[in-house]
């Protein structure tokens, strides 16, 4: 108490009696108390956010190193280290399936190759054609189009190719708009009525029209019940045929496909039916585990 | 967005004090939004192309 503290003084000396606390003098009262806390806080929000920052690394590093290593290895290796039978949609014909595969699927009977179907050229652009492959079930005819989702996606933009990649709807949209808004800035003297009423017509007519319609929306996405209770026949595809158009002619998953007849010929089926006791909790000899997941008892 | 709130609720408070200068505020200001939310999508546009076009290139980058 026996000598000033005030900041602003340059000179230190003694306080005269009956001296009072500045303005200055309380703030640095004040910051005396709120400075420690201040320091608390911050170094503990650095901590933690090291500690988030490490928990983040522990849990990522290994996932990506697995991954970097899932991908350097080769596919062939990979097939071979499957414990359970795994069903392989190869895109495209069936002449592009490659040879290691091919040998794999004759020789584990496991494996079963599913063939792209005459006249479907892209099945796994398709959910519901791609999990009718993988279950097997009968694939729908060739009226089926792939999900309009990713044909859209394909669709060429000329304009935004020109552009070198820019997006052409949102820089045209920019360019309209400043080129109605200029005139109205810079326009000398009143502006005529029509002019007025030109420009927020153009602009409204541009808001509505880049306001996203129904047929512009792109698709949400749906779970896999959903999409597959939604198709373009309406309903489930795996359970209610296209009625009224093509019959379905060719499958690469019913019995009368030769892949699938082979499967039957290597036993299968009876594994299958195995599958299906061991979910019923009875003692199987052989862990049908996707199948007992994928079909249901019936469907077996 | 919050200068566009912030713009749009001074022209309002604006054409409610001062009505007899509603029209040429209403110019102003429709012509400022226009060009002000053009030009903020050619630049959006612009810098979202760049960015991506830096982001491809990094990752090629990464992955030669």
């Amino acid at each position: 108490m026996g000598r000033r503290t005030d900041l602003d003084g340059l000179e230190a000396g003694p306080a005269p009696l009956g001296w009072t606390a500045g303005p200055s003098v309380l703030l640095v009262l004040l910051g005396g108390v709120t400075w420690p806390p201040t320091l608390i806080v911050s170094g503990r929000d650095e901590r933690m956010q090291r500690i988030a920052n490490e928990r983040v690394e522990r849990e990522v590093v290994p996932a990506v190193r697995s991954m970097n290593g899932l991908i350097a290895t080769p596919t062939g290796r990979l097939v071979s280290q499957l414990k359970t039978p795994a069903r392989f949609v190869i895109p495209g014909a069936s002449s592009q399936v490659p040879d290691w595969l091919e040998a794999r699927a004759a020789a584990e009977p496991g494996l079963v190759k599913v063939d792209s179907t005459p006249g479907i050229a892209n099945p796994e652009r398709s959910s519901e054609l791609a999990v009718a492959a993988v279950r097997g079930d009968p694939l729908p005819a060739v009226t089926v189009n792939p999900d309009s989702y990713g044909a859209r996606s394909a669709r060429k933009d000329p304009i935004s190719a020109k552009l070198g990649g820019l997006n052409a709807r949102l820089l045209l949209r920019g360019l309209l708009q400043v080129l109605l808004g200029l005139p109205l800035l810079l326009w000398p003297g009143p502006l005529p009525t029509e002019l007025v009423t030109a420009t927020l017509v153009i602009w409204l007519g541009i808001e509505g029209t880049q306001t996203p319609g129904r047929g512009d929306r792109p698709e949400a996405p749906r779970s896999g019940l959903a999409r597959l209770g939604s198709g373009r026949h309406g309903g489930n595809p795996l359970r209610r045929r296209p009625s009224g158009r093509q019959p379905l002619r060719h499958s690469s998953g019913g019995l009368d496909h030769p892949d699938r007849r082979r499967a039957a010929q290597n036993g299968l089926a009876d594994r299958c039916d195995e599958g299906v006791a061991n979910t019923r909790g009875d003692a199987g000899p052989w862990p049908w585990t996707d199948c007992s997941r994928w079909r249901s008892p019936s469907r077996c | 967005m919050a200068l566009d709130g912030l713009f749009s609720l001074a022209i309002a408070i604006a054409l409610l004090i001062w009505p007899l200068l509603g029209a040429r505020l209403l110019r102003y200001a429709v012509g400022g939004y226009l060009t002000g939310s053009g030009s903020s999508s050619v630049a959006f546009a612009y810098g979202s192309h760049r960015a991506t076009r830096k982001r491809i290139q990094h990752y090629l980058a990464q992955a030669a």
